[in-house]
């Protein structure tokens, strides 16, 4: 009897207790952790206007929802810096096509990414933010233009090395065999190319929530969860700053699982025919 | 060993003994209490002027050492770390801080009303009603502050509502860059600015003129209150300890104010000297009667801000932290 209840738990664990020894199950622990730690600090400090505890921007959040224009917000500030970022994606895409076809492309674009890479993200705010009354730009429009500067050199960077690393071997038996062209980018080029497209994704999506809602903040755009967080620092209302933080790190992180998620499901319904 | 120990302890008890009584016995002649005082760069601290000048050489009746920033947003830090103990800040920041740091900020005084004024090259708007369709532009640094909120409560009074019936659009105002309302202005648009900024504007674009001054708006509509900007507060754990110095601060800080009205000429080089403006001391001059400051102390005070507080916490009730402030909020002797 004993050996009948032994065997399979010793040779393959339950599910319940490869839960608890998963990776996951560990992280999720340090989370705990991490928000008790962040708790008992507020709690010693004692100063909402210092360190608000986690247990009051929760229960500010079940609360923050139901303020007026709190979707038109987040709806606008996404479709802001969404819109930056695909314009930066696409316009990434083509340069490092272009620098990996023509070394003189690549030549000529070096000092504009070298800038865009190095300049801090501030210069270019304060810059667009003092250029835009001049150009007749509405301010809506500078998360969306900061966006674009930040993730077009990582999109640039990571394509181009993508562009640059060929499998010589498959492409030389493409070309034996006689392949199409267009065949051969879908099943030879991009294969090469996919990894180096989700690590983009992955990167500049988180950048340009970032930066985006930096802009925002710094310009005082109306509508928009910056400018939401530049009155809350205004009014002294560190718990709603908190809450939107938290807000935007979920949208942030959702649009990037999103995205790669989809991208990973594409290449695969693409390549499994 | 033990003899050293002897020694230190009672050298301890002495200056102990010598502390206590230089401590409380405050009719000494050289003993000033210091006053850490605070103030924002901006028509709020123009009424500190004559009284730093003072403190300077030495007349004034407590010692201060003075702390001017750049935006509420410093001040209110130094307010709840202690690093000052009185300061000059605007009316709805006042409020707020009484709440978020639950009754530690108290008011002491009104220092400046309404310094906000539209401008306009052309004839088109000589009242508030005049504006509806329209859009103002001002500048960023009056967003989600009293001029907006004093925009919004005037054009609500006259049956319009910001942001629908009247636009508002922020411009950035750099630091020592140029005022991008002045190509605005040039080209017919309307321009609302504070002072100084708007008395310089006047006299830069040929033909602008001042077409809605505030201030007059609010007085028009007689609705017991005031357009107050500015407001000085205390700490409250300073005011309790050293209460004789509050009375003496609010008398050199009231014949201060005072002195504005009676050399606007001579406030306006101290005012350039402690750098609370950074404009031409000939243009502050001109600036300083637009300017409105003012001084509004004990039961006036209370009534003239409680008014205001009921009056404009609808309007934008976070700026205030959420409610108008209770009774314990006004300093009054």
């Amino acid at each position: 009897m004993k050996q009948k209840i032994q065997a399979p738990s010793e040779g393959r664990p339950s599910k319940v207790r490869r839960f608890f020894t998963s990776s996951a199950f560990y992280k999720a622990l340090a989370v705990l952790l991490a928000l008790f730690v962040w708790q008992i600090v507020a709690m010693i400090i004692s100063e909402q206007l210092i360190l608000v505890s986690p247990w009051r921007v929760l229960l500010r959040l079940t609360t923050i929802w139901r303020e007026d224009g709190f979707f038109t917000r987040i709806l606008l500030t996404t479709v802001r810096i969404v819109g930056g970022f695909l314009i930066a994606f696409v316009f990434g895409t083509g340069l490092a096509a272009l620098a990996a076809r023509f070394r003189f492309v690549e030549t000529l674009l070096y000092p504009y990414i070298a800038v865009l890479r190095a300049v801090p993200v501030v210069t270019f705010i304060v810059l667009a933010y003092a250029g835009i009354s001049y150009v007749g730009m509405t301010s809506g429009t500078i998360s969306t233009l900061i966006a674009f500067l930040i993730v077009l050199p990582t999109v640039y960077t990571n394509l181009l090395a993508g562009f640059k690393t060929r499998d010589e071997k498959l492409e030389e038996m493409a070309k034996v065999f006689g392949i199409r062209p267009w065949r051969k980018l879908l099943f030879v080029r991009l294969p090469a190319l996919a990894p180096h497209i989700t690590s983009a994704v992955a990167l500049g999506a988180g950048l340009a929530f970032k930066s985006g809602i930096a802009a925002e903040l710094m310009s005082g755009v109306t509508d928009s969860v910056g400018g939401a967080m530049y009155y809350a620092s205004l009014w002294l209302q560190n718990v709603d700053l908190y809450a939107w933080t938290v807000i935007l790190l979920l949208v942030s992180v959702g649009f990037e699982k999103l995205t790669v998620g989809l991208l990973r499901l594409g290449f695969r319904r693409l390549w499994r025919i | 060993m033990k003899k050293l120990i002897a020694l230190l302890l009672t050298l301890t008890l002495l200056l102990v003994a010598l502390v206590s009584c230089g401590g409380g016995n405050t009719s000494a002649p050289d003993a000033k209490t210091v006053i850490r005082l605070g103030g924002m760069t901006g028509p709020t601290s123009i009424g500190m002027a004559k009284l730093l000048a003072d403190d300077k050489a030495g007349t004034s009746a407590n010692d201060y050492e003075f702390t001017l920033v750049g935006s509420g947003a410093d001040m209110k830090t130094k307010l709840i770390t202690g690093d000052v103990d009185i300061a000059a800040i605007p009316a709805n920041l006042a409020a707020a801080l009484y709440k978020a740091t639950n009754g530690e900020i108290l008011v002491l005084a009104v220092n400046t009303l309404g310094v906000v004024s539209l401008l306009e090259k052309g004839n088109t708007v000589n009242s508030i009603a005049d504006l509806a369709g329209k859009t103002v532009y001002a500048p960023a640094s009056a967003q989600g502050a009293i001029p907006e909120i004093v925009f919004s409560y005037l054009l609500a009074e006259n049956g319009l509502t910001l942001g629908e019936d009247v636009k508002i659009e922020w411009l950035p105002t750099a630091a020592g860059g140029t005022n991008p309302l002045a190509p605005k202005l040039k080209s017919g648009e309307i321009v609302l600015s504070p002072e100084p900024a708007a008395t310089a504007l006047l006299a830069n674009v040929e033909g602008a003129r001042r077409a809605v001054v505030f201030d007059d708006e609010w007085k028009a509509l007689d609705n017991g209150s005031e357009y107050i900007t500015g407001v000085t507060v205390v700490r409250k754990s300073f005011a309790d300890a050293n209460p004789d110095a509050v009375t003496k601060f609010l008398n050199e800080y009231g014949a201060s104010i005072a002195y504005v009205g009676e050399n606007a000429a001579d406030t306006a080089a101290k005012v350039v000297e402690f750098k609370i403006l950074e404009q031409q001391p000939a243009l502050i001059e001109n600036a300083i009667p637009n300017c409105n400051i003012s001084f509004l102390v004990g039961a006036e005070m209370k009534a003239s801000l409680s008014k205001y507080y009921e009056l404009l916490v609808p309007v934008q009730p976070q700026a205030f932290g959420g409610s108008a402030p209770a009774d314990g909020f006004y300093y009054v002797k």
